[in-house]
């Protein structure tokens, strides 16, 4: 018998020091509370069958909501008053023992990062097993054929390959089915979707929501979707939830909210998801490139000769302010194609010219093409202060002074809009987002010609990914920057790029003008690419994409 | 759970007092520790030798506190040495890699593999006995730990992103190595370090007792204990207190390191972990 999941005025808070806790740059946690309030009053239902999406920006609660379902907060994370119970048990006094025949059991989760839920040193099976003996009772062969039957039913091809494959030997999209077929192995009425496709591509996250759903019409699996991308809730959810520093804003049919939001903040997330063409810019034809890739080739492993090159044979050709955005799935070169044109890749063939305007540049390291990583806490060493990282390129400079140094970081700081007063902290005491402007004003700091974004929004939310991508256009404007956006985010290119090169297993498939590639993608991938980006409020898609995947499994 | 603090305070507190007494030994012992005195021979603690005598009559406690300076210094030099080898060892093999990484870790477990008291038994009967001998046959043995963990450490560090963001800026290799990775080693190598001075706190007292390390007439804790040996049945207190200083500072040390290292790691620099 399925159970509603019922949520009410939960509150919950941290007594850990408020000085230690990720985000505190913000003003809200600034001030060194000691019980800082996680959530407040937060209250919900998901009845059996129902597809509700909670959204907000990173540090809203999200994630904590789901994990005080299962009772997993950390150690200096209490509940302190309200209820959460699943049909007649309430979860938020069940002794340990009970706990555990909910969690996994009636109660799925479906975790953020799929590769480091799974033990690598078990095979996809064996994890299998676990939740099938304890919650199904079913052992040996009979736990066997049900896990082939799993993988197949989350659309592994080779169901019989994948119960003996080790989580290494997956790719991200398929260790996420994986999740998802363990999540299914206690065969849970509910299940809590912790941003299950925040790290994976379009066609992959439409596919795992696809799953969810026919999961959810064909079992009655209720579903609780937490996520920051609006564009997915408006294709999938019956009704959204909006949670802004741990309360529930807003709430009501996807339809409605997304269409007629009540509160600014519902209406600053939809802004944000919402990512226009870009205006056409003048052709650029005339323009001096500033890089040229000359059919580079990179293998690794140089011993196996079956394994095929990470780069194959790419050859391509960087305009001075030109925006040039890099599509691919994950795993198909995006990442070493960043590598090798910094530097820190040597490629085996061809060659790569980064074009310098050597007479303008004081010294002589490479540092024309300078590259933002896609995870802001770990591009900065987390026992310097930012300023000590600032200034590190810059000592190598024998020209500048001290004063010297320390004006030119300021004046980068103020370029990407932070406080100087900032540079005394470390990492840790810093959000994703003010990090990820660091990065770029330690580029700035080195006058790069090119600026690589290798994912550099994918791991922040749609909020701050929307700033971000407004200071890079801003640079792009003042400075005659030329950017190279590496993502697997269809909006991130449509709205920022002139020129869109679409990878595909080390090759490169195509290269296009941003508006031909979307009106008309030539390669076969370019195609299933254009067609998997889901629109934000594209609600019509929904009858669409629920017969395509009706078709295609 | 043990309250932590507290026993870190007394074994400081332990640790500071025999670091004091061992190094103001030439001024406080109470007799020359090589005077002998024949009439009292393995004497019982009294109020003029409180720990007793040794079979030709010196004073225990004058002994005990004269031989610590040779047992801790050498203890001391030859952690320091090691670690330094070490961490060199383990950082340029990192950083290296290819061939010169082969052959350090091949080494490592060719000295991994034979026992660390027969090589340097063997090397300190090469080399004869002393001073520095007894320091190159310990630091040859002792390095392999060090670089071992160096070796992971860097690895390790060399491929986080803030390397990689340090590369790409223009940060030359030296800047990686003393700004990056260095700091990211010191901490555990620290605990390791005081894990492996209690070990060769030991083992300069086993190749004393061996009759390898010093020799007379000076003393340390493992000659004394080789002394008092025979006579253990008849002035037992000649075996415990060498024994027990050597317990006594291998503990406190290992004590005092490891908490030392847990600040030094600081909750304030461990990664923030998941968001949303």
């Amino acid at each position: 018998m399925p159970e509603q999941l019922v949520i009410e005025e939960l509150h919950v808070r941290s007594t850990a020091p408020a000085r230690i806790a990720p985000g505190a740059g913000r003003p809200a946690s600034g001030e060194p509370a000691v019980y800082r309030p996680i959530l407040s009053g937060v209250g919900l239902s998901v009845s059996p069958g129902e597809f509700v999406a909670l959204v907000g920006g990173s540090g809203s609660g999200k994630t904590m909501t789901a994990m005080s379902a299962l009772r997993l907060l950390p150690p200096q994370v209490t509940i302190d008053s309200g209820s959460v119970r699943l049909g007649p048990l309430d979860l938020t006094n069940a002794s340990e023992a009970e706990l555990n025949t909910v969690r996994g059991g009636k109660l799925g989760m479906l975790f953020q990062q799929p590769k480091r839920m799974f033990n690598p040193n078990k095979t996809i099976g064996s994890h299998l097993h676990e939740p099938l003996k304890l919650h199904g009772g079913l052992r040996g062969k009979q736990a066997h054929a049900k896990a082939v039957e799993l993988l197949a039913e989350v659309g592994f091809e080779d169901a019989h390959w994948g119960v003996r494959a080790y989580p290494h030997q997956l790719s991200g999209g398929m260790a996420q089915r994986a999740m998802t077929a363990l999540a299914l192995a206690g065969q849970p009425d509910m299940l809590l979707a912790d941003e299950p496709t925040s790290a994976l591509d379009k066609v992959l996250e439409r596919q795992i929501l696809q799953l969810l759903d026919r999961e959810r019409s064909e079992r009655g699996l209720g579903i609780l979707y937490i996520t920051h991308n609006l564009a997915s809730v408006a294709a999938f959810a019956d009704r959204v939830l909006v949670m802004d520093s741990g309360r529930i804003v807003e709430s009501g049919p996807a339809q409605e909210v997304l269409s007629r939001p009540r509160t600014a903040y519902t209406q600053q997330l939809l802004d944000a998801s919402n990512l226009l063409p870009a205006p056409r810019r003048v052709p650029l034809s005339e323009a001096r490139s500033v890089l040229t890739l000359n059919a580079v080739v990179k293998q690794f492993a140089s011993g196996k000769s079956r394994c095929r090159p990470a780069l194959d044979n790419v050859s391509l050709d960087v305009k001075q302010g030109e925006i040039l955005g890099v599509l691919g799935q994950s795993g198909s070169g995006k990442s070493t194609l960043a590598r090798s044109i910094v530097g820190l890749e040597d490629v085996s063939g061809g060659s790569i010219n980064r074009k310098l305007d050597t007479a303008g540049k004081h010294g002589a390291a490479p540092t024309a093409v300078q590259l933002v990583f896609q995870e802001p806490h770990d591009s900065f060493d987390p026992r310097m202060t930012l300023r000590a990282s600032l200034e590190a390129p810059l000592l190598q400079r024998k020209d500048l002074t001290a004063a010297g140094r320390s004006q030119r970081i300021h004046d980068a700081m103020e370029e990407v809009g932070l406080d100087a007063a900032l540079l005394g902290r470390r990492p840790c005491q810093c959000s994703g987002g003010q990090l990820q402007r660091v990065t770029i004003a330690r580029a700035l700091l080195m006058e790069p010609e090119v600026l690589i974004c290798d994912e550099g929004t994918s791991a922040l939310d749609a909020l701050t990914q929307r700033t971000i991508l407004n200071l890079l256009l801003c640079l792009h404007r003042d400075r005659g920057l030329s950017l190279i956006m590496i993502t697997h985010d269809m909006d991130v290119i449509r709205h920022m790029c002139d020129r869109v090169a679409v990878l595909f297993k080390g090759r490169l498939v195509e290269v296009a003008e941003t508006h031909e590639f979307f009106s008309d993608p030539q390669h076969e991938h370019s195609k299933a690419l254009v067609s998997a980006a889901i629109p934000c409020r594209g609600l019509h898609l929904k009858k669409i994409t629920l017969g395509q995947s009706a078709a295609s499994v | 759970m043990r309250n932590t603090s507290t026993v870190d305070r007394v074994a400081v507190v332990i640790l500071a007092l025999v670091v004091l007494a061992v190094a103001a030994a030439p001024w406080v012992v109470p007799y020359p520790p090589d005077e002998q005195n024949l009439v009292a021979r393995l004497a019982p603690p009294t109020t003029g030798h409180w720990l007793g005598t040794d079979h030709l009559g010196r004073d225990t406690l004058s002994r005990l506190l004269d031989g610590g300076r040779f047992s801790m210094l050498m203890a001391a030099l030859a952690t320091l040495l090691t670690g330094l080898l070490g961490t060199a060892i383990g950082v340029i093999s990192a950083r290296r890699r290819g061939w010169l990484d082969e052959f350090f870790t091949r080494t490592n477990d060719v000295l991994l593999a034979l026992p660390e008291m027969v090589v340097a038994l063997f090397i300190v009967a090469a080399m004869g006995t002393g001073f520095a001998p007894l320091l190159v046959a310990l630091t040859v043995t002792g390095w392999t730990p060090f670089a071992r963990l160096a070796r992971t450490l860097a690895y390790d560090v060399s491929a986080r992103g803030f390397v990689e963001a340090a590369r790409v800026v223009g940060c030359p290799p030296s800047f990686i190595i003393f700004r990056h990775i260095l700091p990211h080693l010191a901490a555990p190598m620290l605990g390791q370090a005081t894990l492996r001075f209690g070990q060769l706190l030991i083992s300069v007292g086993a190749l004393s007792y061996l009759g390898l390390g010093v020799q007379p007439p000076q003393s340390d804790w493992g000659s004394m204990l080789a002394a008092a040996q025979p006579y253990a049945d008849r002035a037992p207190l000649g075996i415990i207190g060498p024994g027990l200083a050597i317990f006594t500072v291998a503990l406190c040390v290992t004590l005092i390191g490891q908490r030392a290292a847990r600040m030094a790691a600081g909750p304030l620099l461990l990664p923030t972990g998941g968001r949303g």
